[in-house]
């Protein structure tokens, strides 16, 4: 049995092998805290639509007329908010890349677009946590939420299949035991800890 | 040579890892599937001493109750004070009366699922709690484990010279379908 199981060990690492380097990029991002769209010192890309307000409309209904408008690419659904100090209404749509920030200037008929690009790190990392709990319509977004889920199945199955492997065919070897029990134990230690 | 020492690499990184791997993929499970995460919810009234600074209460609560974590939100009138603290599998709301010096306390609780939750978003060296900040040091081996699991097996796949034709493709499908999905998201 245990060569079915190093045959599918191998099969699932291999189909997972850059996802593995994607989840493993995404914690030394966060662990090294690489500057977010707002801190990378890269002014946005700003510039400014003519846009018809209709009347008597949501804030809602504006904001997903703009996205209807402008279809900012492979975002989900705009969050729409009121500036607190301008009461501008302010439509953001998040993405992998970062944010595109639409201002509504209703009394110039006008919209103001900033694009918020982040570096590579960062959509590396939003990339990491894009699950298929995402809402979005976008045909890129939804088939690599759907890889990152087969990717977490299939990093469970080799966490298990890979403990089974080395338990019992490592076993003469002294530092098998050894190094589970030390993550064990760091591992405990840090979760009574901060519990 | 070179195969046995990448393979223990591989074995003793992956079994040292195999408790936060696994506390990352169930929370990934978790967060992806929306499961709800349980809240257990109970309240006490707590005697401090009157006339403290928010900042002081806490930390007198901290001392006289045991309770420890990141203090944030703080907010209140002179006469009464609100403020919060956060640990990976608790938080304590407190709203404090100085004139009195009473303090109610409501803890919430999110166990075990919730506490995988929160290990999974806990980084960074910026918490008051030196245990939550010391996480970052378990984050960084868990990071560099992956990449080190990740490099070591794609050499011990290579070296297996019945497997190579087949995991050729598979490795070629995984590069083709993320690195394009990748590439068009980042587009």
């Amino acid at each position: 049995m245990n060569n079915w199981i190093r045959k599918l060990h191998i099969y699932a690492g291999l189909l997972n092998f850059s996802i593995l380097i994607v989840f493993g990029l995404a914690g030394l991002v966060v662990t090294f805290d690489a500057a977010d769209i707002f801190h990378s010192g890269n002014e946005p890309r700003t510039e400014v639509l003519p846009f018809t307000y209709p009347e008597s409309v949501s804030d809602k209904e504006i904001a997903n007329l703009i996205a209807q408008k402008l279809q900012p690419a492979h975002t989900g659904p705009p969050n729409a908010h009121r500036d607190p100090a301008t009461h501008q209404l302010i439509s953001d749509f998040y993405s992998l890349n970062g944010l595109v920030r639409v201002t509504a200037l209703e009394p110039t008929n006008q919209l103001r677009i900033e694009a918020y690009r982040n570096s590579i790190w960062r959509f590396l990392d939003n990339a990491h946590a894009t699950t298929i709990a995402e809402r979005t319509s976008d045909g890129g977004v939804r088939a690599w939420a759907w890889y990152i889920e087969f990717s977490i199945w299939s990093l469970i199955f080799l966490i298990v299949s890979g403990a089974w492997l080395g338990l019992t065919e490592r076993q003469r070897f002294r530092w098998t035991n050894i190094s589970l029990a030390a993550g064990c134990a760091v591992f405990a230690a840090f979760y009574f800890l901060t519990k | 040579m070179i195969y046995k020492i990448l393979r223990n690499i591989h074995l003793l990184v992956g079994l040292f890892g195999l408790p936060a791997l696994l506390t990352y993929a169930i929370s990934s499970a978790q967060m992806a599937h929306r499961i709800s995460i349980p809240q257990n919810v109970s309240e006490e009234d707590v005697a401090l001493q009157p006339g403290l600074a928010p900042r002081s209460a806490a930390l007198q609560l901290m001392a006289q109750r045991g309770y420890s974590g990141d203090l944030n939100d703080i907010f209140g009138t002179p006469a009464v004070a609100t403020f919060t603290i956060t640990r990976v599998g608790s938080r304590y709301q407190v709203s404090y009366d100085s004139a009195t010096g009473q303090a109610h306390v409501k803890k919430t609780d999110i166990g075990v699922l919730g506490e995988l939750n929160r290990l999974h978003h806990l980084h960074g060296r910026h918490h008051q709690n030196r245990v939550m900040n010391a996480w970052s040091a378990m984050l960084l081996a868990v990071s560099l484990i992956l990449l080190t699991i990740g490099a070591t097996g794609i050499y011990m796949w290579f070296k297996l010279h019945r497997e190579r034709w087949i995991g050729a493709i598979l490795l070629s499908a995984n590069l083709i379908v993320s690195v394009g999905l990748l590439t068009v998201l980042r587009s």
